[in-house]
């Protein structure tokens, strides 16, 4: 019974081991794409050009060049992406996948980056520094350019519960507001939030990319979308699925009808209803 | 105990939620949860099927983040693929990031080298974005159509009735006989943006409703309110998710062609989002001053004048995108001028909203099951003598729903709803039951 009990207790371990690893061994996330030319600095000083689908470790430094780009995929599901003329440093990562518990922090000295929110951020655990600024995410998505001459940082919440900025100086803003930004200057000086403007993140959208942005205007017809996907997927079957991506508003509508006409009846009747009596006659009034 | 055996029966039976959406697709390939998606996707990250399934899969999820995410990943690949663009730019929109939606949207709706029916999707999605975004704007409801009910006039069961503590035998055209009427409600809301960082807002929300029944026409409604108030951003108090609206509100009723009621007040409501997989909380607190006019059909009205006080604590939480729950308190006072009419209404009300994409009727668009129960317990304040000198009325009330609504189109839909008040009193003249039966079509705009 014994023995029993102690095989099935070193088999539980094992499993909390192997479901640990993703944090154990090291590994932040993956490369989800990269456009040519972008540098990574590994830990113990090597250098290599980076490569999609190949790990990214904590204290990693990404560089990329005028015409690079690259994504960074977390195994908490955060995706970073890190346009050209950047560098950014994974500064710590850690994550628990039973718990959804642990921190990512990034630290950019130059360029441009976004950040989709997973698990980690959700919790209010993702930092994202710069040379005059710290950006906290909560749940969401945002956008960030530092200058390479004195690391003057823009920082555009982009969805999400807010986007907390403070400054070298210790100034803080919360922004809440989709497509809004602050701008925190050399000295630490935050400026009130405003309003983005459309074609200024249109052309952060496409810098975002790199090079491979540069035909941002163009189209591919639905009937390429196939062989362009390489994959089992027909084209219809494709267009079936990103149909299938954009139900959700009709759902919500749906939802919100629902509630409403399960919680509030369209007429009470019971406000009508106290009985009395009308010239010895009981009324239902 | 019958018709909550049919209900259970009929939730029972309802059709499971599909996976996935794909169209025509193996059944193995939409069982492959998010989680597993993930975990291919970190092992092959450039897989464009792969990252588009997630995509699907991580929105069905609520994780509208993540499919956004393996979208972009798609157009590093391939950044001329309007498609996908056209999708991002229909998903920020969703989320109510509208400034970045139409980062994506103007370029398509303005590119010619996009194809035709892109571009006239991102046109219109445009039009919706901008009319969002709009600082004055207008949105509605209209929903008409038919309802039968077993007992509208709620008359009790017994077949007697106490009068000044005497039973009597319940004339013929006050005992419970069903009919039906046709319905008409029209909702809608003016919202004047103020367009700062805390998105405070004025709003003005108005409801009409008329009704007319075939037989009892001492109950044909004409049903109007309206609310006014801001709608103020709490983050500048550092309530990060919360806002608190306060608001006046007038309502009138007429019953059967004659004046009822009519109310003016004030509230407030106050909304706390705790954070992503946390209930959402609400708050409110409303006062009336009612006024009832005594007619024909109705000539005691008049002793209903009073204060009416609404006190609500909500609880809702979404599960995905597909399920969504409340559940809630309400205690409701109302003062009158007897204290026989006097009474409070403690509530607890429940309910559950499901989605799902496939069913025989679909028109191509989920459709929704609406569940929801409310319990009351209704103490009175003193005894009525007309009815019955010396008893103190205590009531006490079940109410069921389950409600279908089928979209035809993305703002048309048919809504059908089942409803049975079960009321129970320690005086027989005030129990009762009553199911009905709505149907009709709904238009939002």
């Amino acid at each position: 019974m014994h023995v029993r009990s102690a095989i099935a207790l070193l088999g539980l371990c094992a499993l909390c081991l192997l479901s640990r690893s993703a944090a154990a061994d090291g590994r932040a996330g993956v490369v989800g794409s990269v456009a040519p030319h972008v540098q990574a600095a590994m830990p113990d000083g090597s250098t290599h050009e980076l490569k999609a689908g190949e790990d990214v470790v904590s204290n990693e430094n990404i560089v990329s060049d005028a015409s690079g780009s690259a994504e960074i995929l977390f195994v908490d599901g955060s995706s970073l992406r890190i346009g050209p003329d950047t560098e950014t440093t994974i500064d710590g990562f850690a994550f628990a996948q039973e718990t959804g518990d642990g921190k990512l922090e990034t630290r950019t000295t130059k360029g441009l980056i976004r950040f989709v929110g997973g698990k980690l951020s959700k919790k209010g655990n993702v930092t994202m520094r710069t040379p005059v600024a710290v950006l906290s995410v909560r749940g969401g998505i945002a956008l960030a350019s530092v200058a390479a001459d004195g690391g003057a940082t823009e920082a555009t919440f982009l969805y999400g519960d807010a986007l907390t900025v403070t400054s070298r100086t210790g100034a803080t803003l919360i922004i809440t507001e989709p497509g809004y930004f602050t701008d925190v200057s050399t000295l630490g000086a935050l400026t009130p939030a405003q309003r983005a403007e459309v074609g200024a993140l249109v052309a952060k959208i496409a810098a975002l990319r790199g090079t491979g942005a540069a035909t941002a205007a163009g189209g591919t017809a639905d009937d390429t979308l196939a062989a362009l996907f390489a994959s089992s997927l027909t084209a219809e079957e494709i267009r079936a699925a990103l149909a299938a991506i954009g139900t959700d508003s009709a759902i919500r509508t749906a939802l919100a009808t629902a509630s409403r006409l399960s919680s509030e009846p369209l007429i009470e009747r019971s406000r009508v209803c106290v009985v009395t009596t009308q010239g010895g006659t009981p009324v239902c009034h | 105990m019958r018709w909550l055996l049919a209900l259970a029966v009929v939730v029972m039976t309802m059709s499971p939620p599909p996976e996935c959406a794909f169209a025509d697709e193996p059944r193995q390939a939409v069982q492959v949860s998010e989680d597993q998606l993930f975990q291919q996707l970190l092992a092959n990250p450039t897989d464009v099927e792969l990252n588009l399934r997630y995509a699907v899969a991580a929105q069905r999820q609520g994780n509208v983040e993540g499919a956004i995410s393996a979208l972009e990943r798609i157009l590093a690949a391939h950044p001329d693929l309007a498609n996908v663009r056209l999708k991002l730019g229909q998903l920020y929109a969703q989320l109510g990031s509208y400034t970045m939606a139409l980062a994506y949207l103007e370029p398509l709706a303005a590119s010619d080298s996009v194809p035709a029916a892109v571009k006239a999707d991102a046109a219109a999605a445009l039009r919706e974005v901008n009319a969002q975004t709009a600082r004055s704007r207008f949105s509605g409801t209209l929903f008409a159509g038919s309802q039968w009910q077993n007992n509208p006039g709620a008359a009790p069961g017994a077949p007697f009735f106490l009068v000044a503590g005497v039973p009597q035998q319940v004339r013929q055209s006050f005992a419970k006989r069903p009919d039906n009427d046709l319905f008409a409600q029209a909702s809608g809301q003016y919202v004047y943006d103020l367009q700062t960082p805390d998105h405070d807002t004025i709003e003005a929300d108005g409801l009409a409703y008329v009704s007319s029944f075939r037989r009892l026409h001492q109950l044909d409604t004409v049903l109007g309110n309206v609310s006014v108030g801001p709608q103020l951003g709490l983050e500048r108090i550092g309530l990060l998710g919360g806002s608190l609206r306060p608001y006046l509100l007038l309502s009138d009723l007429r019953l059967g062609g004659a004046a009822y009621e009519y109310a003016g007040g004030a509230g407030f409501h106050y909304a706390q989002k705790l954070g992503a997989g946390l209930p959402s909380i609400g708050l409110g607190y409303e006062a009336q001053q009612a006024s009832y006019i005594s007619s024909n059909n109705f000539p005691t009205a008049a002793e209903l004048d009073g204060r009416l006080d609404r006190y609500q604590l909500t609880f809702a939480q979404s599960f995905g995108s597909h399920i969504s729950a409340e559940l809630g308190t309400v205690v409701n006072r109302q003062n009158t001028r007897l204290a026989g009419y006097s009474n409070t209404d403690y509530a607890l009300v429940g309910n559950l909203a499901l989605s799902y994409d496939t069913a025989p009727f679909s028109f191509g668009y989920p459709l929704v099951t609406a569940l929801g129960f409310s319990r009351h317990y209704i103490p009175y304040d003193g005894a009525d003598p007309t009815v019955a000198p010396g008893i103190t009325r205590t009531d006490r009330r079940w109410q069921f729903s389950v409600g279908e609504i089928v979209p035809v189109t993305g703002r048309i839909s048919v809504v059908a709803l089942l409803a049975r008040d079960i009321e129970t009193s320690n005086i027989r003249n005030f129990a009762y039951t009553n199911t009905s039966f709505m149907v009709g079509p709904q238009v939002s705009f």
